[in-house]
């Protein structure tokens, strides 16, 4: 058993020592984020005369460069993988050379030949008793690089923590050692407006129980982590894990327990955090870190299921092209592992690859666009794109036609936006002329409501869309004829798509409707429509259902009325007025549980049925025994 | 959105005692609610797909007036 320190002495230099050996003309890597080599960096920068044409290469760098007066100053050349904010200012002196590349793409780069690394500048962890090092908070990149690299010098730092999986290197590996005796650097995201926590409560609420995870760098997927604490059993199978993941863990919602690969261990490649992450992720066999191709690879990715990967991008055109690392002529963000996770969540079962933004820039400009401009680079293409979603809502692309990703995407647009996006959306041909979009509100997840029928099934009640018009017309097919005619007074061979838009495309202020869904998001299946329009005159509100033949008698009628309900009701809408062929015993039935005071009369048109409210307020009206309404808000 | 207007609101098969069957369709005056639902606001009218026009007898019974034919429903 062996039981000493091992002797690193042999290898320890200064690192000013340690850095005398690098040639003029070198390319030179420096590990990742909270791992940056920061004394042999600054030994480099303090050198006097410098050697000469020095190319530094990273992925992504935090605290890596000497800051003056608020900016990085080297003197050096950069060539990064991520354009962050400590590279960004390097542009305008052309000391940086920004690469756009999936980032799981650099190791086969590497080891090809075509980017040939000379020194490789780490930080790692004491050795252990056998001479291993570990890789602490940065493997990504580093198990390739040092297969590569003609030199490696290491900062070895007893405040780097030792992390599992393929994070371990043997001292013989290294040229020459530095010790540091310094705090982990450490990283919080900024805190992120009120626009932004909206968007990341949208996220949250598709996120179910049993996902696992990839976070990305952005902050609202961060932010999103807050909204998570009351689900079940997630994993994470991320390329970076930040303090949020310890509060999920703290919270308990963590367990790893339906990872398809890697059961019961959160996988990451590298951590930004602080050292609240870093005490909990030392020596903890719970977390695996594995090297950037192993973890993004998106085979590797789509391997598990219930795949959510979650990407933030600055733009995105109307047909969904996702700009993530340049916008408006300036390089920042990158690649990164977005195309790999996108990709791999498509592929996942029951995955989710999911783009937020904030619907407008700072100044107020739209960040949906009808044409991405010069100057806005596209990272992910279209045909990746799943998931859209803004402070105004979700947006489904992936399968849609460019007329219904337009639509879709104007509808999560700022409302001030929407018109000159429809516009422009018309001028392009992507939408018909008579296009319009009635609702200038975000769509309300608040309003969505999972309701257990009496066959046992579970439907989402929800707000409809503009975007809803052609799963409406499956609904419409799917009724009998018998079922038209008493829902429309007339034979109707099909709905025109202006009449599925006036079922649909609503304001939600005097023309609302609501739709019953089963199904995932990404392929609901509308089983039922309820709608009101209401009479500004009377403050009465004319409604009227469809249910399809298979979910008649569930209940569902029942459900969608108390849904329409509770929403007039809580506008101050007097009452409901339903016209009823005499035959329709069912929506008579219907009608006459309507909450307040009922009252009929009939003539030769038919039956006309009025519910005046009572004066309760908005309190949701009551549902029969066999109904078990959840109502349970989403997104809270 | 409520503008009277003739619209077809039904389709239907009738046969004479021959077994000929005939396609009927039911025009009516009326408006159309913001729901979409028809409000009838007069009598039908009936007529087949040329355009000759059918008279009602009762709701099972129709009758060609231009050539003395009548129709009944299929049952």
């Amino acid at each position: 058993m062996i039981s000493k320190p091992f002797d690193i002495g042999p290898k320890l230099v200064s690192a000013e020592r340690a850095v005398s050996a690098i040639r003029a003309g070198s390319r030179i890597y420096i590990s990742t984020g909270c791992a940056a080599p920061c004394s042999l960096l600054a030994a480099l920068e303090t050198m006097e005369p410098g050697p000469a044409d020095l190319e530094f290469v990273s992925f992504l760098t935090t605290s890596a460069l000497p800051q003056v007066e608020g900016a990085s100053r080297t003197h050096y050349g950069h060539r990064a993988f991520f354009v962050g904010s400590e590279m960004r200012g390097l542009a305008a002196s052309g000391q940086l050379d920004y690469v756009p590349i999936s980032l799981e793409e650099v190791p086969r780069l590497l080891t090809s030949g075509r980017l040939p690394i000379d020194v490789a500048l780490l930080q790692v962890s004491p050795p252990d008793a056998r001479g291993f090092v570990s890789l602490g908070v940065s493997v990504d990149l580093a198990p390739a690089i040092l297969r590569v690299a003609r030199t490696a010098i290491a900062e070895v730092n007893p405040a780097m923590p030792r992390t599992h999986g393929e994070s371990l290197v043997h001292l013989d590996r290294f040229d020459a050692l530095v010790k540091v005796d310094a705090p982990v650097a450490e990283y919080v995201h900024p805190k992120i407006g009120e626009i932004a926590e909206r968007v990341a409560r949208y996220i949250a609420s598709i996120i179910d129980d049993g996902s696992t995870l990839q976070i990305g760098l952005g902050r609202v997927p961060n932010e999103a982590l807050r909204y998570l604490r009351d689900r079940r059993d997630l994993g994470i199978h991320s390329d970076v894990i930040t303090d949020g993941v310890v509060d999920l863990i703290e919270a308990g919602v963590v367990s790893g327990r339906n990872k398809s690969r890697h059961r019961d261990r959160i996988v990451a490649s590298y951590c930004l955090g602080t050292r609240r992450l870093y005490d909990l992720i030392d020596d903890n066999p719970g977390f695996e870190f594995l090297p950037i191709d192993q973890v993004c690879h998106p085979q590797e990715v789509s391997n598990q299921s219930r795949m959510v990967s979650i990407t933030q991008a600055f733009a995105i055109d109307l047909t969904g092209q996702v700009c993530v690392d340049q916008f408006e002529g300036e390089f920042y963000g990158g690649v990164s592992t977005q195309v790999g996770f996108m990709r791999g969540a498509a592929r996942s079962q029951d995955g989710k690859p999911i783009v937020c933004l904030s619907s407008t820039t700072d100044d107020g400009a739209s960040r949906i666009k009808p044409l991405l401009e010069a100057g806005d680079g596209v990272g992910i293409a279209r045909s990746d794109v799943h998931y859209v979603i803004t402070e105004y809502g979700i947006a489904y692309l992936f399968g849609k036609s460019i007329r219904e990703r337009a639509l879709a995407l104007i509808e999560v647009a700022h409302p001030r936006w929407r018109e000159e996006l429809l516009k422009a959306a018309k001028k392009l041909g992507y939408v018909r002329a008579d296009q319009y979009v009635a609702s200038q509100v975000a769509y309300s997840v608040d309003e969505e409501r999972i309701v257990t029928l009496k066959n046992g099934s579970k439907v989402m009640v929800r707000p409809a869309r503009a975007s809803d018009a052609g799963a409406l017309r499956g609904l419409f097919h799917r009724l009998s004829d018998e079922d038209v005619y008493t829902r429309f007074f007339r034979r109707v061979r099909a709905l025109s798509y202006q009449e599925l838009q006036t079922l649909c495309n609503v304001n939600h202020e005097t023309d609302v409707a609501f739709l019953a869904v089963i199904g995932p998001r990404e392929n609901e299946k509308i089983i039922g429509s309820a709608c009101y329009f209401l009479n500004p005159t009377t403050n009465l509100a004319e409604v009227a259902f469809m249910i399809t033949p298979e979910f008649q008698g569930a209940g569902l009628g029942t459900a969608l009325q108390a849904c329409l309900q509770e929403y007039a009701m809580s506008r101050n809408v007097r009452g409901f007025v339903f016209e009823i062929l005499p035959r329709n015993t069912s929506m008579l039935r219907l009608a006459a549980r309507a909450q307040g005071t009922v009252t009929t009369s009939r003539d030769e048109e038919g039956v006309h049925v009025t519910a005046l409210f009572s004066d309760t307020g908005s309190s949701r009206s009551p549902l029969p025994d066999s109904q078990d309404v959840q109502a349970r808000q989403l997104a809270a | 959105m409520e503008n009277r207007r003739t619209h077809q609101v039904d389709e239907f098969k009738l046969v004479d005692d021959h077994g000929k069957e005939y396609t009927v369709f039911e025009y009516q005056e009326g408006t159309e609610k913001p729901s979409l639902k028809w409000i009838k606001a007069g009598p039908s009218q009936f007529s087949l797909s040329d355009g000759t026009a059918v008279d009602k007898l009762d709701d099972n019974t129709f009758k060609i007036p231009t050539i003395d034919r009548v129709l009944h429903r299929q049952l």
